[in-house]
């Protein structure tokens, strides 16, 4: 904290911006500015210093410090300097950025690393890539999706760590006791959507323990729901995908979320809760103050549909967990994300941000979040027979094993060939929030799909179009 | 210490007039250089933003007085406005009532005034942050404090943070829990009115609430009128309770003003738009307070006080 | 609401009955009492919730009816919270900018109050003026220029914005309440010090700052209060865990946690108001008279 006090530099610094006054728009960041005299001013030092921000809990914060001391005993003289930010890490990312003051290195979530890209702040890493003998491209198990998220203008500017994605996570001894065969993780086998109904309406009980279409259902006492779906984050693309539709045409630069088949898929999702009351509102989850993964440990619900992470914690549930591929409106399948790991254009230590951001590409590194369910992996390696053997751990009871019975089919079938890389062009976040906005009265049941998305895409391809 | 007087006349001016000035701009420098680096400063480039489309990453854009024009078009703005006025509407005035009435029992030499006066004070030393997350537990509608009451009592439970036109009246309670601060001002103006005044009116044969009309608000009207200002200005900043409890929902419905500023200017980085926006609330705060002053202040009895 | 609206059945206690006045006393202190009893309760059992939701494990805090006093109790809640955040960088970061204010705001805010009060020098009317009128000034509608300016002298994720502008008069409040503290010392003092010849630096440092020592601690604990409970400025500065403030930590908990955890959400709001609390016992007559000053003294 030595550092913290206010330095003669400091206040150099402030008397310098009290004689610039209003004239502050001239010091913009990436023209230069305060930053670039920082470097200068400062004596020549022998160790370089690489800054790193990124999230996570204090699992993945701990892995990510045991791998910058591998890397600072393979790269004597290269310090990493890790800048955790668990939470609100847009704002604070941004906030850096704005300040003049960017991280070298970083965890870039997917829906803003193009615009990023396209704002010429990343680095572009394709030269070191084609010289680097250990990093080919077919190291990666999934095409075209990784070269889809990592290629902007089609050169890489930061490497994918992994993929993530969703499925049903469910509560085996509510469907044992209901007498009901529980979701398969065989893509082959998934439910149809009508299926799905049919059971979440058996799992659904009111206090009286009706059902939703017994006579005198009370859909405002539900005690018990069959299913609940994430909303958020790349949920909204992933239905759009069950019904057979993607969300973004390259070619036109515009959302699908006003196309016939895409209002259908959303409004199926609106349905679950308002039309057919077997999935709970969002202001059920409110009063119960409970998470998706409490409810179900509770058994308050029977199904939750939630991304590969929610494995990490929800394994310690107590209660017999399963898993399963999405239900087909059209077909099954989820749109698989995940950020990007990426140096900024800012820094000054290019070769050595390179260095890091590979090593952060690391199988050994990836096998780690493999293992207590967080992701899903990206590297061939870790796809092969032995590779899934290498990490996948059968969860035998909630303090044993982290993966329930047939995560390997899940993995190996689903995972591989019913997946879709979440398309997120320029401009994506800041577009994505006119689409969100419009589906909360969706998913409220103020509006349907077809009003709601009807009287956003335009505005939403507008900001597609001007970014 | 005594000082060397040739050292002295050297260094300072001759004059004892100029001398002084010097001495008293010395002592006041800190104030004086603050006052133009946190808030001249500040000020002026809060209105050279106020004309510019920026994000702080990409190049400023003169746009003159789009800022503003896109502010009266925008459902949010409308709405953190309507939400920050009711709210400031109904807690401000419910606080000092209740404080008031609190005092005025306070008042009366019962027994462990000091004990009293501890616990009604005590929320509010609690964290804003620490006094949030509680209240939100509280409030939760399945499993909430507040709620098991009435279920105790065998009342319906309320959905008092999810029904949208419940949640920022819930809001408005919460800030009821904070009423010790302006109690404790109260009575001390209070133990502040001279018992002559009773003794004059018990003499006249008035009663309680002649001598409380007549005698107490009047006497007190400075003091009220104080809190009212500073509590007026107060609840126009409210922001973690909105951030914190509720996040500014269900359906934006406690989307508080302080609240919309920050998501403009540090969740969208619309540093512009942000800045208009606290351009329009600082006019709003000084409209009411003048206004306030020239329809209430005219009514404040001053007594032997200076004012 | 008031005592004497509500009628009983005993016409010897009735307001209006002038042969019994001491019953009638007796009546109205009872239901003064009764009431506040019942407002201090509505005030305390907040507390009692946060502190009992704390000592649950995260399935008995959903249980109805709640337990008051969890069987058995849950201390280790204490001991996740740190595992879950690291709470004692927080405390530690927090106290280092409480700390550092104390310092900034007790010398500046002394210092200035010292020429706003004892000494005649031309404009000083007037900026004491300003210096009310920053007072009432709605601090928030500068964030975001401030923020700019800021973030322009390369000062995100320091702790910088929090501590300099403190160097810098120490609040328009504390001017004004040391001011008006200074101004009912007596003056014989520094007169008969400036016959001695001394300066108008020793006269603050060795004769007023000495006196003043109730005023000073009031603006002492009201530093420590505000620097403790900041939140909008931790939130908009600070971007590394590790540089967290306790207030900051608090608020991002929940996110942190994945799950609703209202036992340890519980425990860690507990965590961070019992230092404020314990300050209040002790130096409650500070608070108290802060309060009123500014109310009463204008």
């Amino acid at each position: 904290m030595g550092g913290k006090m206010l330095s003669r530099r400091e206040m150099l610094r402030l008397t310098a911006v009290v004689a610039a006054g209003a004239s502050l728009a001239g010091c913009l960041p990436s023209s230069g500015g305060p930053s670039a005299g920082e470097g200068a001013g400062q004596p020549a030092a022998a160790e370089i210093t690489i800054s790193f921000m990124g999230w996570g809990g204090p699992e993945e914060s701990q892995a990510v410090l045991d791998l910058i001391a591998l890397f600072e005993g393979e790269n004597p003289g290269v310090k990493v300097t890790w800048l955790h930010t668990p939470e609100d890490y847009m704002s604070k990312l941004t906030s850096m950025v704005a300040a003049g003051t960017p991280p070298d290195t970083l965890f870039t979530p997917q829906d803003y690393y193009k615009t990023f890209c396209k704002q010429g702040l990343m680095l572009d890493i394709q030269e070191y890539l084609d010289a680097d003998s250990e990093l080919e491209i077919d190291r990666y198990f999934l095409q075209p999706q990784e070269d889809s998220r990592s290629a902007y203008e089609g050169r890489w500017h930061g490497i994918g760590c992994c993929w993530v994605g969703g499925h049903i996570f469910y509560n085996n001894e509510m469907f044992q006791e209901a007498g009901i065969e529980p979701p398969s993780t065989d893509p082959e086998k998934a439910w149809t959507w009508e299926h799905l109904i049919e059971v979440a309406k058996q799992l659904t009980l009111d206090s009286q323990g009706r059902h939703p279409d017994d006579a005198g259902f009370d859909p405002q006492d539900i005690v018990q729901w069959g299913i609940d779906h994430q909303t958020g984050g790349y949920f909204p693309e992933t239905f759009l995908l069950q019904n057979g539709v993607q969300s973004y045409d390259e070619s036109t630069n515009r959302f699908n979320f006003a196309e016939p088949a895409a209002v259908e898929g959303l409004q199926n999702v609106a349905d679950l809760m308002h039309k057919h009351h077997v999935a709970p509102l969002g202001s059920n989850l409110k009063d119960l103050g409970m998470s998706n993964t409490q409810m179900l440990e509770n058994r308050k619900l029977a199904m939750a549909v939630d991304g590969t992470y929610a494995l990490a914690w929800t394994h310690k549930i107590n209660a017999d967990l399963g898993v399963a591929c999405l239900p087909k409106m059209k077909q099954t399948g989820t749109v698989v994300v995940a950020d990007v790991r990426a140096a900024m254009k800012a820094t000054q230590h290019p070769d050595e941000a390179y260095k890091w951001v590979r090593m952060t590409a690391n199988p050994i590194y990836q096998s780690t979040f493999l293992k207590i369910g967080l992701w899903w992996p990206n590297q061939t390696a870790l796809m092969t027979p032995e590779g899934l053997e290498s990490w996948i751990s059968e969860r035998k009871s909630p303090t044993e094993g982290v993966h329930p019975a047939g995560y390997y089919d899940l993995v190996d079938k689903y995972v591989r060939n019913y997946t879709q890389a979440w398309l997120c062009p320029p401009g994506f976040a800041e577009a994505k929030q006119v689409i969100f906005s419009a589906l909360e009265s969706v998913w409220n049941g103020t509006k349907t799909a077809e009003e709601a998305m009807a009287g956003s895409i335009d505005n939403a391809n507008e900001i597609l179009a001007s970014s | 210490m005594p000082i060397n007087p040739g050292w002295r006349t050297r260094l300072l001016p001759h004059t004892n007039r100029a001398r002084r000035n010097l001495m008293g701009y010395l002592f006041i420098a800190p104030f004086l250089l603050g006052f133009l680096l946190w808030f001249l400063l500040p000020t002026a480039t809060a209105i050279w933003m106020a004309f510019q489309d920026w994000n702080m990453m990409t190049p400023p854009r003169f746009i003159f007085l789009e800022n503003f024009a896109s502010l009266l078009r925008d459902e949010l703005f409308w709405q953190s406005l309507k939400v920050t006025f009711v709210y400031t509407l109904f807690s401000v005035p419910l606080t000092m009532l209740l404080a008031f009435a609190v005092a005025l029992l306070m008042n009366t030499k019962v027994r462990g005034i000091h004990f009293f006066r501890t616990l009604y004070y005590l929320p509010v030393v609690v964290p804003a942050v620490a006094g949030s997350i509680l209240w939100a537990w509280i409030l939760n509608t399945e499993f909430g404090f507040l709620n098991i009451l009435l279920r105790a009592v065998g009342l319906p439970k309320v959905r008092w943070l999810v029904d949208p036109n419940l949640a920022l009246f819930s809001l408005i309670l919460v800030s009821l829990w904070g009423l010790g601060s302006t109690m404790v001002i109260y009575l001390a103006g209070l133990q502040g009115v001279p018992d002559v005044y009773y003794e004059a009116a018990d003499i006249d044969g008035a009663g309680r609430w002649h001598k409380l009309r007549h005698i107490t608000i009047p006497l007190m009207s400075p003091v009220i009128f104080f809190t009212l200002v500073m509590g007026i200005i107060g609840s126009f900043q409210v922001f973690t309770a909105g951030y914190l409890i509720t996040g500014g929902g269900p359906d934006n419905a406690t989307l508080f003003y302080v609240l919309h500023i920050y998501r403009t200017g540090f969740k969208n980085f619309h540093m512009g738009e942000a800045a208009a926006l606290s351009w329009v609330l600082f006019v709003i705060i000084v409209a009411l307070v003048a206004i306030i002053f020239k329809y209430i202040g005219g009514s404040v009895h001053y007594g032997g006080r200076e004012s | 609401m008031t005592p004497s609206s509500k009628p009983t059945s005993n016409p010897s206690v009735w307001p209006g009955d002038p042969h019994n006045h001491a019953a009638l006393r007796r009546w109205r202190r009872f239901v003064i009492w009764l009431l506040l009893i019942l407002g201090a309760s509505t005030m305390i059992l907040p507390f009692l919730w946060m502190v009992s939701s704390s000592l649950k494990d995260q399935l008995s805090v959903f249980m109805y009816p709640p337990q008051w006093l969890p069987d058995p109790p849950h201390f280790e809640n204490y001991i996740d919270v740190f595992v879950v955040k690291p709470f004692h960088l927080y405390v530690r970061n927090t106290l280092y900018i409480v700390l550092m204010n104390e310092i900034a705001i007790l010398w500046a805010a002394s210092f200035c109050a010292y020429g706003f009060s004892r000494l005649e020098f031309w404009g000083r009317r007037f900026w004491f003026s300003v210096v009310i009128g920053t007072m009432m000034l709605p601090s928030v509608i500068l964030i975001v220029p401030t923020f700019v300016l800021f973030s322009r002298l390369g000062w995100i994720d320091t702790y910088l914005p929090f501590i300099v502008p403190a160097f810098f008069g120490g609040g328009a409040f504390n001017i004004f309440l040391l001011t008006q503290f200074f101004r009912t010392l007596p003056q014989e003092l520094a007169d008969a010090a400036r016959i001695d010849g001394c300066g108008e630096l020793s006269i603050y440092a060795r004769i007023i700052l000495p006196l003043a020592k109730p005023a000073l601690a009031t603006v002492a604990v009201f530093t420590f209060l505000n620097a403790w409970n900041d939140f909008i400025g931790p939130l908009l500065y600070l971007s590394t865990n590790e540089k967290y403030t306790v207030a900051m930590g608090l608020a991002l908990f929940r996110g942190a946690l994945l799950q609703t955890r209202w036992d340890l959400l519980m425990a860690a709001a507990v965590i961070m108001t019992v230092p404020v609390l314990i300050l209040f016992f002790f130096a409650q007559r500070y608070f108290i008279e802060g309060v009123v000053m500014t109310g009463l003294k204008e």
